[in-house]
């Protein structure tokens, strides 16, 4: 309930619409309900009675009735349509506007499926929820009070006889609702997991045919398939049951509305028309019964959507500036240090590193050297604020870059991530991303210290080429590269390589070196490499080994002291002559 | 070409040849239709004779005081109720059980047929989106052929029960009641028209509004390394924004249809009760009070069967669509499949003979102009070069993954063509460059390649390729259920449990797709020394990122644009100094 007050605060911008959807709605319901009164009196004063002005008032009557329904049925559907498109369209902008926001250890412990899911489906179940299922619910409440105040009203001996089904139909159906939930969702689990073989069928499809395993695979397939042909057999029966049931007993309220009460129209007890009259009002009783079952089920998913939607609003957003910062420029010279940084992730107990401590000056390339999960790139993360530093401080030009601003930070601190993921538009787009309003001459300078420049223009449309989702169409050394142009194109004072050149051949990579040169001499950079090759030309080397610093110094230094960055190096000797 | 037979084109079926094909599903299950007719048939009975019975009890019993009568027709009644039940019980189990064994089969069929196309197919038209269109085209056919089917055959079958009800009891009156229907027709259309338009805007919208987002939550990391995130938040809104006008435009259509129709319904409502009451008051007495109560049952009762079927057209639109492709897909000749009269491959010694071999992907990019090659039993042939220059091109031909053009491929002097494809590529083995595993257990992906293996074998096959210490280091041990995508092990390991799936299935002849992910140093030491295990014995193809991996290749096969570029040993190709020289100089250390 909570849950639907929180909604109800989204509905306040769009009430005027809300209200009007809803007086709609009131209207609809009390011309429904006004229907077989008139038809009652066509047949009493009309037919019955031979009366041909009675027919055709209450005919006019019928239509007018009709016209009135329609004209607000529509701005009832209408209404409340802008109005949860409205609530929708919020909703969304706020959820999207939290997850640009969100940390790197929020996105690292949330697949972007899921918050997909959140944007999209979730948000679509609380608007549906807000746009039909709460004027419905009324409705129904409405019509079903109403048509059982009538029948009393009527004759309440035969609604008494008539309202004995009701209890039975009620039962039967809070027993297929609550049934209803459980069995759809295992025919949907075993619908996932059928295509879930499907779909790792089609991704494997080279390993499936080089194992010749295709006949394995359409057995497995095969039997899920059976397991779910049989799951939707099961709620066949249930269902197959149950609603012809409730029908039947729908239909014996009709039998009972006719047969006992045409004893009493006999008796003249009740007229004829009022007996009709009262079989509509019979079949009212049933059509809200069906809808507010159905209704349970939606407000039971929206409201775990809607919970799962909070759940995002109200998460905080662990980085972010500081209440007075201080602004940092290209004019910055770069120079970075670690004072006895500690690291760990949140609500984990082991350090991912631990008192690391180290000084780049401007113009200088300090390179970062490890095994996989020796904390390097966590090291990086911490300079533009991925994450912040649990103990210790970071500075640059001597502040701490807490007391920076965010994204002057950011602009100023230039990552080329390890994995690269490019997004669909163009090249150009691409490179761009970081300085929309860039120059031609800008890019294309870029691109060429990137060594991107001459595969790009062998691309059918140069930089206007199309690269389709995360980058498709282009190899794994030519997105990097592409990569490493957007990053230089904002000419950031600290560039951090994070082992993003690895998908480049040795030819590439050693001409990328090259052309980096002068750009490095200038700026602060800090390069993540696995190779001894990458790293020998480094002002400084800091060999990491379980998120610590256990040597440092230059290439030649590092020979004569580090045993591991002997071990290290011989390894990758030994691989060159193996 | 039999390249273009696979090709998906645009929507080749009308609607009708959609249906057509899935009613021929139908065929096999002849017995079970049967009995939904007679289902049908029963529930529309039900439905049909209860107006008229109390039409009846009305003229006949109540308005003449007879109780005994009336009695005997409420009998009557509570039976005619009790046949529709068993009716309406009946047709849906059946039903279910009918469209539930058609979508099976159609599954089944899918499947199987996926599995015989042959890799070609799925690099031009994209795993993902093969993926994503099954699993959508599926469903869309499923609806269709579950509750739409459902709904339409009883609305059809209760339309007809109603008219011939209602031609029964009055012909006049009938026809004042359809006479509304051509108008509710051509406004259907009209509105069908307008709102397929409309909610074509929408699905676009929601399209570009779901792709964007997709990119964006992926690319979050991005935007915030270049502090980006506001320009991307205000593109997100304009998607947004452009979205929910489309949504509230298509509403817009949908508010009105409704009530439009339900106007209508009413006026035939009305035109009964007044023509009705005209004839019952000023006729000649054949319509009597009873017949105008039926008719205003029926009136209702005749109009919500069209609604629905009108409805139905439109969203089954989209499960024609769906079914178009599907039928595509399994219209989709295989390209690669066994000869009829092939013969079967079984243990051989690993000879393989390229000869004069011609090939490209396009026939208008010819890769191979006329190589030739041969390995041994036991030798090993690498090859080198850039990205996208064609290194997989021989593997992918020597397991018949593509066809060559011409010339010969022969193992062990039999052409590969002329054996069955399953004992042809029983004889390869490979480790694919990507590290695939199946979300399985460790065990269950260690015996891809040999279902009949036993643990132990498996378990020995682990040690062979290193993999065993870190397997045992996981909390289930070789019971550890892998994730797809889910970084549970790391890269390197990925690899090693592929070789030593590779080592189980051991195959003679072993393809090897060097992984080029980065993988730290010591990892790959082990990686390194598991190939070394696998290699054994075996003649090899591998195709080399790492030119360390390859110096004892027996021949090194340099490819570069427009083919084979060099080719020899390590050391002639050295000391030849041309393009291999100048890679080895690049990786190695200044």
């Amino acid at each position: 309930m909570d849950i639907i007050r929180r909604g109800l605060v989204y509905l306040r911008p769009y009430w005027r619409l809300a209200a009007g959807a809803f007086a709609s709605m009131l209207i609809v319901t009390a011309t429904n309900l006004y229907v077989p009164q008139v038809i009652q009196q066509l047949i009493d004063d009309g037919i019955e009675a031979q009366n041909w002005e009675g027919i055709i008032w209450a005919t006019v009557i019928l239509l007018g009735l009709a016209l009135i329904r329609g004209v607000f049925s529509f701005t009832n559907t209408y209404w409340s349509a802008e109005s949860s498109q409205g609530i929708a369209y919020d909703l969304r902008n706020e959820i999207f506007e939290k997850l640009e926001n969100l940390s790197f250890s929020f996105h690292d412990t949330h697949q972007t499926g899921k918050l997909m899911t959140r944007t999209t489906s979730d948000v679509e179940n609380v608007r549906t929820f807000f746009a039909q299922g709460l004027l419905q619910l009324v409705s129904a409440l409405i019509t079903f009070l109403g048509s059982i105040i009538i029948l009393l009203v009527t004759d309440w001996r035969l609604a008494l006889a008539v309202l004995s089904t009701v209890p039975v139909i009620i039962v039967i159906f809070v027993f297929l609702f609550s049934r209803m939930g459980p069995l759809f969702g295992e025919v949907q689990r075993m619908l996932g997991k059928l295509n879930t073989i499907l779909q790792e069928n089609i991704a494997g499809i080279r390993v499936v045919k080089s194992f010749t395993a295709e006949p394995f695979e359409l057995q497995r397939y095969r039997d899920q398939n059976e397991n779910l042909y049989q799951q939707n057999i099961h709620v066949a029966r249930y269902f197959g049951t149950g609603f012809p049931t409730v029908f039947l007993l729908s239909n014996i309220g009709t039998l009972i509305v006719i047969w006992y009460g045409g004893n009493r129209v006999i008796s003249e007890q009740i007229q004829l028309g009022q007996l009709i009259a009262f079989n509509s009002y019979l079949s009212y009783l049933l059509n809200p019964i069906f809808q507010i079952g159905g209704l349970s089920q939606q407000l039971s998913s929206a409201t775990a959507s809607g919970n799962r939607l909070f759940e995002i609003i109200d998460t905080e957003i662990e980085i972010t500036s500081p209440a007075n910062p201080i602004p940092i420029t290209h004019q910055s010279p770069g120079h970075l240090s670690f004072e006895n940084v500690t690291f760990r992730y949140q609500g984990s107990d082991s350090n991912v590193l631990t008192d690391i401590s180290f000084e780049a000056h401007p113009g200088q390339t300090v390179a970062l050297l490890g095994s996989t999960g020796s904390g390097k790139s966590s090291i990086v993360n911490l300079i533009p604020r991925f994450y912040d530093v649990t103990d210790g401080r970071i500075a640059i030009d001597g502040t701490n870059i807490r007391e920076y601003d965010l994204n002057m930070l950011r602009e100023q601190v230039g990552s080329c991530l390890q994995e690269v993921t490019l997004r669909s538009g163009t090249i150009r787009d691409n490179i761009c991303f970081g300085k929309p309003d860039a120059t031609e001459d800008e890019i294309i300078e870029a691109a060429k210290m990137a060594q991107a420049h001459v595969f790009i223009m062998q691309q059918p449309n140069g930089y206007d080429t199309q690269v389709g989702e995360r980058g498709s169409g282009l190899s794994g050394g030519q997105r990097q590269r592409v990569a490493i142009a957007r990053v230089l194109l904002v000419h950031p004072r600290i560039i951090i390589f994070d082992d993003s050149m690895s998908a480049l051949d040795a030819e590439t990579e050693q001409e990328l070196k090259v052309a980096l040169n002068p750009f490095l001499e200038k700026h602060t950079a800090i390069i993540i490499a696995q190779r001894i090759s990458t790293v020998v030309s480094a002002d400084q080397i800091l060999v990491i080994d379980n998120g610590e610093i256990i040597a440092r110094g230059t290439h030649t230094e590092l020979l004569e002291s580090s045993g591991v960055y002997q071990d290290i190096v011989r390894s990758q000797l030994e691989e060159e002559e193996a | 070409m039999s390249q273009e037979n696979e090709q998906i084109p645009a929507r080749t079926r009308t609607d009708w040849d959609v249906i057509k094909r899935l009613l021929a599903y139908l065929g096999g299950e002849g017995s079970v239709l049967a009995v939904v007719l007679v289902m049908l048939v029963l529930q529309t009975v039900g439905n049909a004779f209860g107006p008229t019975l109390i039409g009846r009890a009305i003229d006949e019993f109540i308005s003449v005081d007879d109780r005994a009568g009336l009695r005997t027709t409420m009998l009557t009644l509570g039976g005619v109720y009790l046949v529709g039940w068993v009716g309406f019980m009946g047709q849906i189990y059946f039903m279910s059980m009918l469209s539930q064994r058609l979508l099976k089969k159609l599954r089944s069929d899918i499947f199987e047929h996926v599995q015989k196309l042959s890799i070609g197919y799925f690099f031009k038209h994209g795993a993902g989106d093969l993926m994503s269109r099954l699993v959508n085209d599926t469903s869309a056919v499923g609806n269709l052929m579950g509750q739409q089917l459902i709904q339409s055959l009883g609305s059809l079958f209760g339309l007809i029960a109603v008219l011939i009800a209602m031609f029964a009891l009055n012909v006049q009156l009938t026809l004042v009641t359809i006479i509304i229907l051509p108008i509710m027709v051509a406004i259907t259309w009209w509105f069908s028209i307008r709102s397929r338009a409309a909610y074509r805007e929408t699905r676009e919208a929601l399209g570009q509004l779901s792709a964007g987002l997709e990119e964006d939550l992926s690319t979050v990391r991005e935007a915030q390394s270049f502090a980006v995130t506001e320009d991307v938040i205000n593109h997100f809104r304009q998607d947004n924004a452009h979205n929910r006008d489309a949504e509230i435009r298509a509403a817009g259509i949908t508010a009105a249809f409704a009530p439009i129709m339900d106007a209508l319904s009413t006026l035939a409502t009305v035109l009964v009760a007044g023509y009705g009451g005209y004839l019952a008051i000023f006729g000649d007495g054949t319509v009597t009070v009873g017949v105008v109560v039926a008719f205003l049952s029926y009136a209702q009762q005749f109009f919500r069967p069209v609604q629905l079927l009108s409805n139905l057209y439109t969203t089954a639109q989209s499960a024609f669509a769906g079914g178009d492709r599907v039928f595509d897909l399994l219209d989709a000749e295989p390209e690669i499949s066994s000869k009829p009269n092939a013969s079967e491959f079984s243990d051989v010694d690993g000879h393989v003979a390229f000869k004069d071999i011609v090939f490209g992907y396009d026939d208008s990019k010819i890769i191979l102009d006329g190589v030739s090659l041969e390995a041994k039993p036991g030798e090993m042939i690498a090859f080198v070069g850039e990205t996208g220059a064609g290194k997989s091109t021989f593997v992918n031909l020597l397991g018949r993954f593509y066809d060559i053009n011409s010339g010969d491929l022969l193992i062990d002097g039999t052409d590969v063509r002329d054996v069955t494809v399953r004992s042809l590529r029983q004889q390869l083995g490979e480790v694919p460059q990507n590290s695939f595993l199946f979300a399985d257990s460790i065990m269950n992906n260690l015996k891809y390649g040999a279902h009949e293996a036993t643990d132990d074998e498996a378990i020995s096959a682990a040690k062979a390729a290193m993999a065993h210490e870190f397997i045992m280091d996981l909390p289930d041990g070789y019971d550890t259920v892998l994730s797809t995508g889910a970084t549970s092990i790391s890269q390197g390991q990925r690899q090693l449990l592929c070789i030593a799936r590779a080592i189980l299935a051991d195959p003679k002849i072993l393809i090897l797709d060097e992984a080029t992910s980065n993988i730290d140093t010591r990892t790959e030491r082990l990686v390194q020394k598991a190939i070394d295990n696998l290699l054994e014995n075996r003649t090899s193809f591998v195709i080399a990122h790492r030119l360390s991996t390859i110096r004892h290749a027996n021949q090194i096969v340099v490819i570069g644009k427009g083919g084979i570029v060099e080719r020899g040993t390590h050391d002639e190709l050295v000391t030849a100094g041309g393009h291999y020289a100048g890679l080895i100089k690049a990786q190695e250390i200044d």
